[in-house]
Protein backbone atom coordinates (compact mmCIF):
# COMPACT_ATOMS: atom_id res chain seq x y z
CA UNK A 1 0.00 0.00 0.00
CA UNK A 2 1.27 3.43 -0.93
CA UNK A 3 1.28 6.84 0.65
CA UNK A 4 -1.55 8.75 2.21
CA UNK A 5 -3.58 10.38 -0.57
CA UNK A 6 -6.39 11.96 1.46
CA UNK A 7 -6.45 12.96 5.08
CA UNK A 8 -8.96 14.85 7.22
CA UNK A 9 -8.12 16.31 10.59
CA UNK A 10 -10.90 16.98 13.13
CA UNK A 11 -13.33 17.78 10.31
CA UNK A 12 -16.50 19.39 11.70
CA UNK A 13 -19.50 21.16 10.21
CA UNK A 14 -22.45 22.64 12.06
CA UNK A 15 -25.77 23.62 10.51
CA UNK A 16 -27.29 25.83 13.19
CA UNK A 17 -27.48 23.55 16.24
CA UNK A 18 -26.93 20.31 14.34
CA UNK A 19 -23.43 18.93 14.13
CA UNK A 20 -23.64 16.99 10.86
CA UNK A 21 -20.00 15.93 10.81
CA UNK A 22 -18.29 15.91 14.19
CA UNK A 23 -14.52 15.86 14.60
CA UNK A 24 -13.83 13.23 11.94
CA UNK A 25 -10.21 12.30 11.23
CA UNK A 26 -9.61 9.66 8.59
CA UNK A 27 -6.79 8.88 6.21
CA UNK A 28 -6.93 7.01 2.92
CA UNK A 29 -3.94 5.31 1.30
CA UNK A 30 -3.15 5.47 -2.38
CA UNK A 31 -4.61 2.51 -4.28
CA UNK A 32 -7.20 1.67 -1.63
CA UNK A 33 -10.91 1.09 -1.92
CA UNK A 34 -12.13 2.88 1.16
CA UNK A 35 -15.76 2.53 2.28
CA UNK A 36 -17.76 4.94 4.41
CA UNK A 37 -20.88 3.40 5.96
CA UNK A 38 -23.43 4.43 8.54
CA UNK A 39 -27.20 4.67 9.07
CA UNK A 40 -29.31 7.22 7.18
CA UNK A 41 -28.57 10.75 8.30
CA UNK A 42 -25.18 9.84 9.72
CA UNK A 43 -23.49 12.60 7.70
CA UNK A 44 -21.95 10.54 4.90
CA UNK A 45 -23.05 12.69 1.97
CA UNK A 46 -22.28 15.83 4.01
CA UNK A 47 -18.78 14.43 4.37
CA UNK A 48 -18.49 14.15 0.57
CA UNK A 49 -19.81 17.66 0.13
CA UNK A 50 -17.10 18.89 2.51
CA UNK A 51 -14.41 16.98 0.67
CA UNK A 52 -15.47 18.40 -2.69
CA UNK A 53 -15.72 21.97 -1.44
CA UNK A 54 -19.49 22.30 -1.81
CA UNK A 55 -19.66 22.98 1.97
CA UNK A 56 -16.95 24.70 3.96
CA UNK A 57 -16.11 23.05 7.31
CA UNK A 58 -16.74 24.90 10.57
CA UNK A 59 -13.51 23.38 11.88
CA UNK A 60 -10.76 21.07 10.79
CA UNK A 61 -8.68 20.54 7.69
CA UNK A 62 -8.54 18.42 4.54
CA UNK A 63 -5.26 17.38 2.92
CA UNK A 64 -4.82 15.91 -0.55
CA UNK A 65 -1.31 14.48 -1.01
CA UNK A 66 -0.16 16.68 1.86
CA UNK A 67 -1.61 19.87 0.35
CA UNK A 68 -4.20 21.73 2.38
CA UNK A 69 -7.34 21.91 0.23
CA UNK A 70 -9.78 22.93 2.99
CA UNK A 71 -10.56 26.34 1.57
CA UNK A 72 -10.48 25.58 -2.14
CA UNK A 73 -13.63 25.84 -4.23
CA UNK A 74 -15.10 22.84 -6.03
CA UNK A 75 -13.76 23.82 -9.44
CA UNK A 76 -10.27 24.30 -7.97
CA UNK A 77 -10.27 20.84 -6.36
CA UNK A 78 -11.10 18.88 -9.53
CA UNK A 79 -7.93 19.85 -11.47
CA UNK A 80 -5.79 18.54 -8.58
CA UNK A 81 -6.99 15.02 -9.39
CA UNK A 82 -10.21 14.45 -7.46
CA UNK A 83 -13.55 13.67 -9.05
CA UNK A 84 -16.91 12.32 -7.94
CA UNK A 85 -20.23 10.76 -8.85
CA UNK A 86 -23.56 11.59 -7.28
CA UNK A 87 -26.13 9.68 -5.26
CA UNK A 88 -28.86 10.76 -7.69
CA UNK A 89 -27.09 10.40 -10.99
CA UNK A 90 -26.38 13.84 -12.44
CA UNK A 91 -25.85 13.35 -16.14
CA UNK A 92 -26.75 16.34 -18.27
CA UNK A 93 -30.30 15.83 -19.51
CA UNK A 94 -30.79 15.74 -23.27
CA UNK A 95 -27.10 15.27 -24.04
CA UNK A 96 -25.34 12.23 -25.47
CA UNK A 97 -22.94 9.94 -23.65
CA UNK A 98 -20.06 11.42 -25.64
CA UNK A 99 -21.03 15.02 -24.80
CA UNK A 100 -21.39 14.18 -21.13
CA UNK A 101 -17.93 12.68 -20.93
CA UNK A 102 -16.35 15.38 -23.14
CA UNK A 103 -17.44 17.95 -20.58
CA UNK A 104 -15.00 16.42 -18.08
CA UNK A 105 -12.02 17.33 -20.28
CA UNK A 106 -12.69 21.00 -19.56
CA UNK A 107 -9.88 21.74 -17.14
CA UNK A 108 -7.11 19.99 -19.07
CA UNK A 109 -8.07 21.68 -22.33
CA UNK A 110 -5.98 24.81 -22.11
CA UNK A 111 -6.77 26.98 -25.12
CA UNK A 112 -8.15 30.49 -25.05
CA UNK A 113 -11.46 31.50 -26.57
CA UNK A 114 -9.56 33.65 -29.07
CA UNK A 115 -7.81 30.59 -30.49
CA UNK A 116 -11.19 28.87 -30.75
CA UNK A 117 -12.54 31.89 -32.64
CA UNK A 118 -9.73 31.80 -35.18
CA UNK A 119 -9.57 27.98 -35.21
CA UNK A 120 -5.82 28.09 -34.76
CA UNK A 121 -3.86 24.86 -35.41
CA UNK A 122 -3.15 24.54 -31.67
CA UNK A 123 -6.87 24.78 -30.94
CA UNK A 124 -7.74 22.13 -33.55
CA UNK A 125 -5.07 19.78 -32.23
CA UNK A 126 -6.08 20.14 -28.58
CA UNK A 127 -9.77 19.76 -29.32
CA UNK A 128 -9.03 16.71 -31.48
CA UNK A 129 -6.91 15.18 -28.72
CA UNK A 130 -9.66 15.69 -26.15
CA UNK A 131 -12.24 14.05 -28.42
CA UNK A 132 -9.89 11.14 -29.09
CA UNK A 133 -9.22 10.79 -25.35
CA UNK A 134 -12.97 10.56 -24.68
CA UNK A 135 -13.49 8.06 -27.50
CA UNK A 136 -10.65 5.92 -26.11
CA UNK A 137 -12.28 5.92 -22.67
CA UNK A 138 -15.66 5.04 -24.21
CA UNK A 139 -14.05 2.14 -26.08
CA UNK A 140 -12.03 1.00 -23.06
CA UNK A 141 -15.01 0.79 -20.71
CA UNK A 142 -17.36 -0.79 -23.22
CA UNK A 143 -19.69 2.15 -23.88
CA UNK A 144 -19.11 2.27 -27.63
CA UNK A 145 -22.61 1.07 -28.55
CA UNK A 146 -24.13 3.93 -26.55
CA UNK A 147 -21.76 6.72 -27.62
CA UNK A 148 -24.42 8.82 -29.37
CA UNK A 149 -27.42 7.89 -27.23
CA UNK A 150 -28.99 10.39 -24.88
CA UNK A 151 -27.33 9.49 -21.59
CA UNK A 152 -30.30 10.17 -19.31
CA UNK A 153 -32.52 7.75 -21.32
CA UNK A 154 -30.29 4.71 -20.68
CA UNK A 155 -30.83 2.13 -17.90
CA UNK A 156 -29.69 3.01 -14.39
CA UNK A 157 -26.71 0.65 -14.39
CA UNK A 158 -25.32 2.16 -17.57
CA UNK A 159 -25.93 5.70 -16.37
CA UNK A 160 -23.91 4.91 -13.25
CA UNK A 161 -21.11 3.57 -15.39
CA UNK A 162 -21.17 6.66 -17.63
CA UNK A 163 -20.97 8.86 -14.55
CA UNK A 164 -17.94 6.92 -13.35
CA UNK A 165 -16.26 7.16 -16.77
CA UNK A 166 -17.01 10.89 -16.76
CA UNK A 167 -15.23 11.13 -13.39
CA UNK A 168 -12.26 9.28 -14.94
CA UNK A 169 -12.20 11.69 -17.87
CA UNK A 170 -11.14 14.50 -15.51
CA UNK A 171 -7.90 12.44 -15.16
CA UNK A 172 -8.58 12.11 -11.43
CA UNK A 173 -6.52 9.77 -9.24
CA UNK A 174 -8.98 9.84 -6.35
CA UNK A 175 -12.63 9.15 -7.09
CA UNK A 176 -15.54 9.60 -4.72
CA UNK A 177 -18.55 7.37 -5.39
CA UNK A 178 -21.72 8.36 -3.55
CA UNK A 179 -23.84 5.19 -3.16
CA UNK A 180 -22.84 3.69 -6.51
CA UNK A 181 -25.07 0.62 -6.07
CA UNK A 182 -28.24 2.60 -5.27
CA UNK A 183 -31.05 1.62 -7.64
CA UNK A 184 -29.05 -1.16 -9.32
CA UNK A 185 -30.22 -4.78 -9.66
CA UNK A 186 -27.96 -7.61 -8.41
CA UNK A 187 -26.44 -8.25 -11.86
CA UNK A 188 -25.65 -4.56 -12.32
CA UNK A 189 -24.18 -4.45 -8.82
CA UNK A 190 -21.82 -7.32 -9.67
CA UNK A 191 -20.70 -5.52 -12.81
CA UNK A 192 -20.16 -2.37 -10.76
CA UNK A 193 -17.99 -4.27 -8.29
CA UNK A 194 -15.87 -5.58 -11.15
CA UNK A 195 -15.54 -2.05 -12.53
CA UNK A 196 -14.44 -0.63 -9.17
CA UNK A 197 -11.87 -3.42 -8.72
CA UNK A 198 -10.63 -2.71 -12.23
CA UNK A 199 -10.17 0.97 -11.38
CA UNK A 200 -8.10 -0.01 -8.35
CA UNK A 201 -5.92 -2.25 -10.50
CA UNK A 202 -5.42 0.72 -12.84
CA UNK A 203 -3.99 2.69 -9.92
CA UNK A 204 -7.01 4.75 -8.91
CA UNK A 205 -7.98 5.32 -5.30
CA UNK A 206 -11.68 4.90 -4.56
CA UNK A 207 -13.59 6.43 -1.65
CA UNK A 208 -17.19 5.25 -1.60
CA UNK A 209 -20.33 5.61 0.47
CA UNK A 210 -22.55 2.56 0.36
CA UNK A 211 -25.52 0.88 2.01
CA UNK A 212 -25.21 -2.37 0.08
CA UNK A 213 -23.21 -4.50 2.57
CA UNK A 214 -22.52 -7.17 -0.02
CA UNK A 215 -20.65 -4.60 -2.11
CA UNK A 216 -18.86 -3.15 0.92
CA UNK A 217 -17.81 -6.61 2.11
CA UNK A 218 -16.81 -7.66 -1.38
CA UNK A 219 -14.49 -4.84 -2.39
CA UNK A 220 -13.52 -2.47 0.42
CA UNK A 221 -9.99 -2.67 1.79
CA UNK A 222 -10.87 -0.47 4.72
CA UNK A 223 -14.11 0.82 6.19
CA UNK A 224 -15.04 3.77 8.36
CA UNK A 225 -18.36 3.87 10.23
CA UNK A 226 -20.14 7.14 10.84
CA UNK A 227 -23.06 7.66 13.25
CA UNK A 228 -24.59 11.02 14.16
CA UNK A 229 -21.62 12.66 12.46
CA UNK A 230 -19.06 10.88 14.62
CA UNK A 231 -16.52 8.29 13.59
CA UNK A 232 -17.50 5.08 15.41
CA UNK A 233 -14.87 2.69 14.08
CA UNK A 234 -12.37 2.22 11.28
CA UNK A 235 -10.69 -0.92 9.95
CA UNK A 236 -11.38 -4.12 8.02
CA UNK A 237 -14.92 -5.36 7.33
CA UNK A 238 -14.60 -8.12 9.95
CA UNK A 239 -13.27 -5.71 12.56
CA UNK A 240 -15.95 -3.05 12.22
CA UNK A 241 -18.90 -5.44 11.88
CA UNK A 242 -17.96 -7.20 15.11
CA UNK A 243 -17.70 -3.93 17.02
CA UNK A 244 -20.71 -3.71 19.42
CA UNK A 245 -20.91 0.06 18.92
CA UNK A 246 -21.36 -0.40 15.16
CA UNK A 247 -24.05 -3.04 15.63
CA UNK A 248 -25.75 -0.71 18.08
CA UNK A 249 -25.64 2.18 15.58
CA UNK A 250 -27.44 0.06 12.99
CA UNK A 251 -29.83 -1.96 15.18
CA UNK A 252 -30.28 0.13 18.30
CA UNK A 253 -29.70 -0.94 21.91
CA UNK A 254 -31.01 -4.30 23.04
CA UNK A 255 -33.05 -3.65 26.19
CA UNK A 256 -34.33 -0.10 26.55
CA UNK A 257 -37.26 -0.35 24.10
CA UNK A 258 -38.35 -3.88 25.02
CA UNK A 259 -38.54 -3.00 28.70
CA UNK A 260 -40.18 0.37 28.14
CA UNK A 261 -43.06 -0.96 26.11
CA UNK B 1 -21.62 19.85 -51.03
CA UNK B 2 -25.34 20.51 -51.05
CA UNK B 3 -24.93 22.49 -47.84
CA UNK B 4 -22.30 24.78 -49.38
CA UNK B 5 -24.43 25.33 -52.46
CA UNK B 6 -27.33 26.39 -50.26
CA UNK B 7 -25.07 28.73 -48.28
CA UNK B 8 -23.77 30.21 -51.53
CA UNK B 9 -27.28 30.83 -52.85
CA UNK B 10 -28.30 32.39 -49.53
CA UNK B 11 -25.25 34.69 -49.63
CA UNK B 12 -26.05 35.68 -53.22
CA UNK B 13 -29.65 36.44 -52.29
CA UNK B 14 -28.67 38.52 -49.25
CA UNK B 15 -26.01 40.46 -51.16
CA UNK B 16 -28.15 41.10 -54.20
CA UNK B 17 -31.27 42.02 -52.28
CA UNK B 18 -30.90 45.84 -52.25
CA UNK B 19 -30.21 45.78 -56.01
CA UNK B 20 -33.36 43.83 -56.73
CA UNK B 21 -35.64 45.70 -54.37
CA UNK B 22 -35.30 49.42 -54.85
CA UNK B 23 -37.60 50.35 -51.99
CA UNK B 24 -36.19 52.55 -49.24
CA UNK B 25 -38.90 51.70 -46.76
CA UNK B 26 -38.31 47.99 -47.18
CA UNK B 27 -34.55 48.35 -46.75
CA UNK B 28 -35.17 50.50 -43.66
CA UNK B 29 -37.17 47.68 -42.08
CA UNK B 30 -34.45 45.20 -42.94
CA UNK B 31 -31.82 47.36 -41.22
CA UNK B 32 -34.06 47.56 -38.14
CA UNK B 33 -34.39 43.77 -38.33
CA UNK B 34 -30.59 43.60 -38.41
CA UNK B 35 -30.23 45.71 -35.27
CA UNK B 36 -32.78 43.56 -33.47
CA UNK B 37 -31.09 40.36 -34.65
CA UNK B 38 -27.83 41.63 -33.14
CA UNK B 39 -29.65 42.27 -29.88
CA UNK B 40 -31.27 38.82 -29.88
CA UNK B 41 -27.95 37.12 -30.68
CA UNK B 42 -26.33 39.03 -27.81
CA UNK B 43 -29.13 38.06 -25.40
CA UNK B 44 -28.80 34.46 -26.57
CA UNK B 45 -25.25 34.30 -25.16
CA UNK B 46 -26.34 34.91 -21.58
CA UNK B 47 -29.95 33.68 -21.63
CA UNK B 48 -29.66 30.93 -24.24
CA UNK B 49 -26.15 29.54 -23.74
CA UNK B 50 -25.69 30.25 -20.03
CA UNK B 51 -29.39 30.00 -19.08
CA UNK B 52 -29.48 33.29 -17.10
CA UNK B 53 -32.53 35.31 -18.06
CA UNK B 54 -31.69 39.00 -18.52
CA UNK B 55 -34.69 41.33 -18.31
CA UNK B 56 -32.74 44.53 -18.84
CA UNK B 57 -31.00 44.13 -22.15
CA UNK B 58 -32.33 47.45 -23.44
CA UNK B 59 -30.09 49.11 -20.85
CA UNK B 60 -26.90 47.89 -22.58
CA UNK B 61 -28.42 48.77 -25.95
CA UNK B 62 -29.06 52.27 -24.56
CA UNK B 63 -25.64 52.66 -22.98
CA UNK B 64 -24.04 51.76 -26.30
CA UNK B 65 -26.29 54.11 -28.26
CA UNK B 66 -25.77 57.06 -25.90
CA UNK B 67 -22.01 56.45 -25.76
CA UNK B 68 -21.87 56.76 -29.53
CA UNK B 69 -24.24 59.73 -29.58
CA UNK B 70 -22.50 61.70 -26.84
CA UNK B 71 -19.00 61.05 -28.15
CA UNK B 72 -19.99 61.87 -31.73
CA UNK B 73 -21.51 65.16 -30.64
CA UNK B 74 -18.14 65.96 -29.00
CA UNK B 75 -16.61 65.58 -32.49
CA UNK B 76 -15.05 62.19 -31.80
CA UNK B 77 -14.77 60.35 -35.14
CA UNK B 78 -17.89 58.24 -35.63
CA UNK B 79 -16.14 54.88 -36.03
CA UNK B 80 -14.12 55.46 -32.85
CA UNK B 81 -17.29 56.39 -30.97
CA UNK B 82 -19.05 53.29 -32.24
CA UNK B 83 -16.25 50.92 -31.30
CA UNK B 84 -16.01 52.49 -27.82
CA UNK B 85 -19.67 51.67 -27.22
CA UNK B 86 -18.96 47.97 -26.80
CA UNK B 87 -16.44 48.30 -23.95
CA UNK B 88 -18.64 50.96 -22.31
CA UNK B 89 -21.59 48.56 -22.18
CA UNK B 90 -19.27 45.69 -21.16
CA UNK B 91 -18.09 47.65 -18.11
CA UNK B 92 -21.67 48.00 -16.92
CA UNK B 93 -22.24 44.32 -17.63
CA UNK B 94 -19.31 43.50 -15.39
CA UNK B 95 -20.52 45.84 -12.62
CA UNK B 96 -23.94 44.17 -12.57
CA UNK B 97 -22.80 40.62 -13.28
CA UNK B 98 -19.94 40.42 -10.82
CA UNK B 99 -22.06 40.65 -7.66
CA UNK B 100 -25.32 39.21 -9.03
CA UNK B 101 -24.19 36.19 -11.06
CA UNK B 102 -22.95 34.53 -7.86
CA UNK B 103 -26.55 34.15 -6.76
CA UNK B 104 -28.76 31.29 -7.83
CA UNK B 105 -32.32 31.36 -9.17
CA UNK B 106 -34.17 34.44 -10.27
CA UNK B 107 -32.03 37.09 -8.63
CA UNK B 108 -30.23 37.79 -11.87
CA UNK B 109 -33.50 38.42 -13.72
CA UNK B 110 -34.67 40.77 -10.96
CA UNK B 111 -31.35 42.63 -10.79
CA UNK B 112 -31.23 43.17 -14.56
CA UNK B 113 -34.87 44.31 -14.53
CA UNK B 114 -33.93 46.88 -11.89
CA UNK B 115 -30.85 47.93 -13.82
CA UNK B 116 -32.95 48.45 -16.95
CA UNK B 117 -35.36 50.72 -15.08
CA UNK B 118 -32.55 52.71 -13.47
CA UNK B 119 -30.79 53.21 -16.80
CA UNK B 120 -33.98 54.47 -18.41
CA UNK B 121 -34.60 56.89 -15.51
CA UNK B 122 -31.06 58.24 -15.73
CA UNK B 123 -31.28 58.71 -19.52
CA UNK B 124 -34.59 60.46 -19.03
CA UNK B 125 -33.62 62.76 -16.15
CA UNK B 126 -29.95 63.64 -16.42
CA UNK B 127 -30.67 66.76 -18.45
CA UNK B 128 -27.11 68.17 -18.48
CA UNK B 129 -25.67 65.10 -20.18
CA UNK B 130 -28.40 63.19 -22.00
CA UNK B 131 -30.68 66.12 -22.78
CA UNK B 132 -33.47 64.19 -21.02
CA UNK B 133 -36.73 63.45 -22.80
CA UNK B 134 -35.80 65.75 -25.69
CA UNK B 135 -33.14 63.24 -26.63
CA UNK B 136 -29.98 63.61 -28.68
CA UNK B 137 -30.28 64.78 -32.25
CA UNK B 138 -27.85 65.48 -35.04
CA UNK B 139 -25.74 62.35 -34.67
CA UNK B 140 -23.59 62.18 -37.82
CA UNK B 141 -23.24 59.31 -40.25
CA UNK B 142 -20.08 57.18 -40.03
CA UNK B 143 -17.14 58.34 -42.14
CA UNK B 144 -16.95 56.85 -45.63
CA UNK B 145 -15.06 53.59 -45.80
CA UNK B 146 -14.25 51.26 -48.74
CA UNK B 147 -16.56 53.18 -51.03
CA UNK B 148 -19.45 53.14 -48.56
CA UNK B 149 -20.47 56.61 -47.44
CA UNK B 150 -23.69 55.55 -45.68
CA UNK B 151 -25.75 58.18 -47.46
CA UNK B 152 -28.16 55.50 -48.64
CA UNK B 153 -29.94 52.93 -46.52
CA UNK B 154 -28.61 50.05 -48.56
CA UNK B 155 -25.09 50.86 -47.30
CA UNK B 156 -26.41 50.27 -43.80
CA UNK B 157 -27.95 47.06 -45.00
CA UNK B 158 -24.50 45.77 -46.00
CA UNK B 159 -22.97 46.95 -42.73
CA UNK B 160 -25.62 45.08 -40.73
CA UNK B 161 -25.15 42.01 -42.89
CA UNK B 162 -21.43 42.01 -42.14
CA UNK B 163 -21.97 42.45 -38.39
CA UNK B 164 -24.55 39.68 -38.25
CA UNK B 165 -22.37 37.24 -40.18
CA UNK B 166 -19.50 37.98 -37.79
CA UNK B 167 -21.78 37.60 -34.80
CA UNK B 168 -23.25 34.31 -36.01
CA UNK B 169 -19.73 33.01 -36.53
CA UNK B 170 -18.73 34.24 -33.08
CA UNK B 171 -21.72 32.47 -31.50
CA UNK B 172 -20.98 29.26 -33.40
CA UNK B 173 -17.35 29.22 -32.30
CA UNK B 174 -18.37 29.89 -28.72
CA UNK B 175 -20.97 27.13 -28.79
CA UNK B 176 -18.57 24.52 -30.19
CA UNK B 177 -15.59 25.25 -27.95
CA UNK B 178 -14.96 24.35 -24.33
CA UNK B 179 -16.51 27.70 -23.39
CA UNK B 180 -19.81 26.62 -24.95
CA UNK B 181 -19.69 23.23 -23.29
CA UNK B 182 -19.03 24.89 -19.93
CA UNK B 183 -21.99 27.23 -20.44
CA UNK B 184 -24.19 24.31 -21.52
CA UNK B 185 -23.29 22.46 -18.30
CA UNK B 186 -23.97 25.56 -16.20
CA UNK B 187 -27.39 25.95 -17.83
CA UNK B 188 -28.28 22.31 -17.18
CA UNK B 189 -26.80 21.67 -13.75
CA UNK B 190 -24.46 23.98 -11.85
CA UNK B 191 -23.34 21.43 -9.29
CA UNK B 192 -22.21 19.01 -12.00
CA UNK B 193 -20.47 21.86 -13.81
CA UNK B 194 -18.52 22.74 -10.65
CA UNK B 195 -17.61 19.12 -10.06
CA UNK B 196 -16.19 18.91 -13.57
CA UNK B 197 -13.79 21.72 -12.72
CA UNK B 198 -15.74 24.52 -14.35
CA UNK B 199 -15.48 27.94 -12.72
CA UNK B 200 -19.21 28.74 -12.86
CA UNK B 201 -19.00 32.38 -11.77
CA UNK B 202 -16.24 33.11 -14.28
CA UNK B 203 -18.07 31.63 -17.26
CA UNK B 204 -21.38 33.29 -16.40
CA UNK B 205 -19.59 36.63 -16.20
CA UNK B 206 -17.74 35.97 -19.44
CA UNK B 207 -21.01 35.26 -21.26
CA UNK B 208 -22.68 38.31 -19.73
CA UNK B 209 -19.85 40.72 -20.51
CA UNK B 210 -19.76 39.61 -24.16
CA UNK B 211 -23.52 39.83 -24.25
CA UNK B 212 -23.50 43.39 -22.89
CA UNK B 213 -20.69 44.44 -25.24
CA UNK B 214 -22.53 43.19 -28.31
CA UNK B 215 -25.80 44.80 -27.21
CA UNK B 216 -23.81 48.02 -26.75
CA UNK B 217 -22.47 47.74 -30.27
CA UNK B 218 -25.99 47.19 -31.59
CA UNK B 219 -26.80 50.47 -29.82
CA UNK B 220 -23.96 52.17 -31.69
CA UNK B 221 -25.29 50.88 -35.00
CA UNK B 222 -28.77 52.13 -34.06
CA UNK B 223 -27.50 55.60 -33.08
CA UNK B 224 -25.64 56.06 -36.35
CA UNK B 225 -28.55 54.77 -38.45
CA UNK B 226 -31.46 56.67 -36.85
CA UNK B 227 -29.27 59.70 -35.95
CA UNK B 228 -31.60 60.56 -33.08
CA UNK B 229 -31.86 59.01 -29.61
CA UNK B 230 -34.75 59.20 -27.18
CA UNK B 231 -34.83 57.54 -23.75
CA UNK B 232 -38.17 56.00 -24.72
CA UNK B 233 -36.39 53.56 -27.03
CA UNK B 234 -34.55 51.99 -24.09
CA UNK B 235 -37.32 50.94 -21.72
CA UNK B 236 -38.19 47.64 -20.08
CA UNK B 237 -40.72 46.97 -22.80
CA UNK B 238 -37.83 46.94 -25.30
CA UNK B 239 -36.03 44.43 -23.07
CA UNK B 240 -39.14 42.27 -23.02
CA UNK B 241 -39.41 42.58 -26.81
CA UNK B 242 -35.88 41.25 -27.25
CA UNK B 243 -36.63 38.39 -24.88
CA UNK B 244 -39.84 37.64 -26.79
CA UNK B 245 -37.90 37.48 -30.05
CA UNK B 246 -35.47 35.03 -28.48
CA UNK B 247 -38.23 32.84 -27.05
CA UNK B 248 -40.23 32.79 -30.27
CA UNK B 249 -37.11 32.16 -32.35
CA UNK B 250 -35.93 29.37 -30.07
CA UNK B 251 -33.88 30.01 -26.93
CA UNK B 252 -30.28 28.78 -27.17
CA UNK B 253 -30.41 28.48 -30.95
CA UNK B 254 -28.37 30.73 -33.23
CA UNK B 255 -30.63 30.23 -36.26
CA UNK B 256 -33.60 30.76 -33.96
CA UNK B 257 -32.21 34.08 -32.74
CA UNK B 258 -31.92 35.32 -36.33
CA UNK B 259 -35.39 34.05 -37.27
CA UNK B 260 -36.97 35.50 -34.12
CA UNK B 261 -35.44 38.93 -34.67
CA UNK B 262 -36.45 38.96 -38.32
CA UNK B 263 -39.97 37.67 -37.81
CA UNK B 264 -41.03 39.83 -34.86
CA UNK B 265 -39.49 43.05 -36.18
CA UNK B 266 -41.10 42.63 -39.59
CA UNK B 267 -44.41 41.60 -38.05
CA UNK B 268 -44.62 44.55 -35.66
CA UNK B 269 -43.76 46.85 -38.56
CA UNK B 270 -46.60 45.54 -40.71
CA UNK B 271 -49.00 45.48 -37.79
CA UNK B 272 -48.22 49.13 -37.05
CA UNK B 273 -51.85 50.03 -37.76
CA UNK B 274 -52.88 47.84 -34.85
CA UNK B 275 -50.13 49.11 -32.53
CA UNK B 276 -52.34 49.02 -29.46
CA UNK B 277 -52.96 45.32 -29.98
CA UNK B 278 -49.27 44.52 -30.39
CA UNK B 279 -48.85 43.20 -26.85
CA UNK B 280 -51.97 41.10 -27.29
CA UNK B 281 -50.51 39.52 -30.41
CA UNK B 282 -47.18 38.88 -28.66
CA UNK B 283 -49.00 37.23 -25.78
CA UNK B 284 -50.97 35.01 -28.11
CA UNK B 285 -47.83 34.10 -30.05
CA UNK B 286 -46.03 33.20 -26.83
CA UNK B 287 -48.83 30.88 -25.78
CA UNK B 288 -48.87 29.23 -29.21
CA UNK B 289 -45.10 28.78 -29.15
CA UNK B 290 -45.12 27.28 -25.66
CA UNK B 291 -47.85 24.80 -26.57
CA UNK B 292 -47.02 23.86 -30.16
CA UNK B 293 -43.35 24.73 -30.68
CA UNK B 294 -41.42 24.74 -27.41
CA UNK B 295 -38.19 25.04 -29.38
CA UNK B 296 -39.47 28.10 -31.21
CA UNK B 297 -39.29 28.88 -34.92
CA UNK B 298 -35.98 27.06 -35.12
CA UNK B 299 -37.63 23.90 -33.82
CA UNK B 300 -40.33 24.21 -36.49
CA UNK B 301 -37.74 24.70 -39.23
CA UNK B 302 -35.80 21.65 -38.05
CA UNK B 303 -38.96 19.57 -37.99
CA UNK B 304 -39.77 20.76 -41.51
CA UNK B 305 -36.30 19.83 -42.79
CA UNK B 306 -36.54 16.41 -41.15
CA UNK B 307 -39.92 15.85 -42.86
CA UNK B 308 -38.49 16.85 -46.26
CA UNK B 309 -35.50 14.55 -45.83
CA UNK B 310 -37.71 11.58 -45.03
CA UNK B 311 -39.50 11.83 -48.35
Amino acid sequence: MGQTILETKNLTIRFGGVVAVDNVSISIQEGQIFGLIGPNGAGKTTMFNLLTGIYKPTQGQIFFRGKDITNLQTHEITPLGISRTFQNIRLLKGHTVFENILLATHHHLNYSFLSAFFKTPAYRRKEQEARQFVDDLIEKYGLKDYRDDIASDLPQGLQRKIEIVRALATKADLIYLDEPAAGLNPVETDELMDLIRRLRSEGKTIFLIEHDMKLVKGICDEIAVLNFGQLVDQGSYEKVTSNPKVIQAYLGRRHEHAQGE
Amino acid sequence: MKKYLLLFLLALLLLGFPLLVDNDYFIHILVMCGINIMLVLSLNLISGFAGQVSMGHAAFFGIGAYTTGLLALQDVPMWVAMFLSAPAAAIFGFLIGYPVLRLKGHFFAIATLGFGEITHLILNNWMEVTNGPMGLSGIPRPEAILGFDFSSKSHYYYMMLLFIVLLVYFSLRMKNSKTGRALMAIRTDEITARSMGINVTYYKNLAFIWSAAIAGFAGAAYASFIQFLSPETFTTSTSINILTMLLIGGIGSITGSVLGGLFITAMSEYLRAFAEYQMLVYGLLMILVVIFAPKGLNGLVEKGIALLKRR
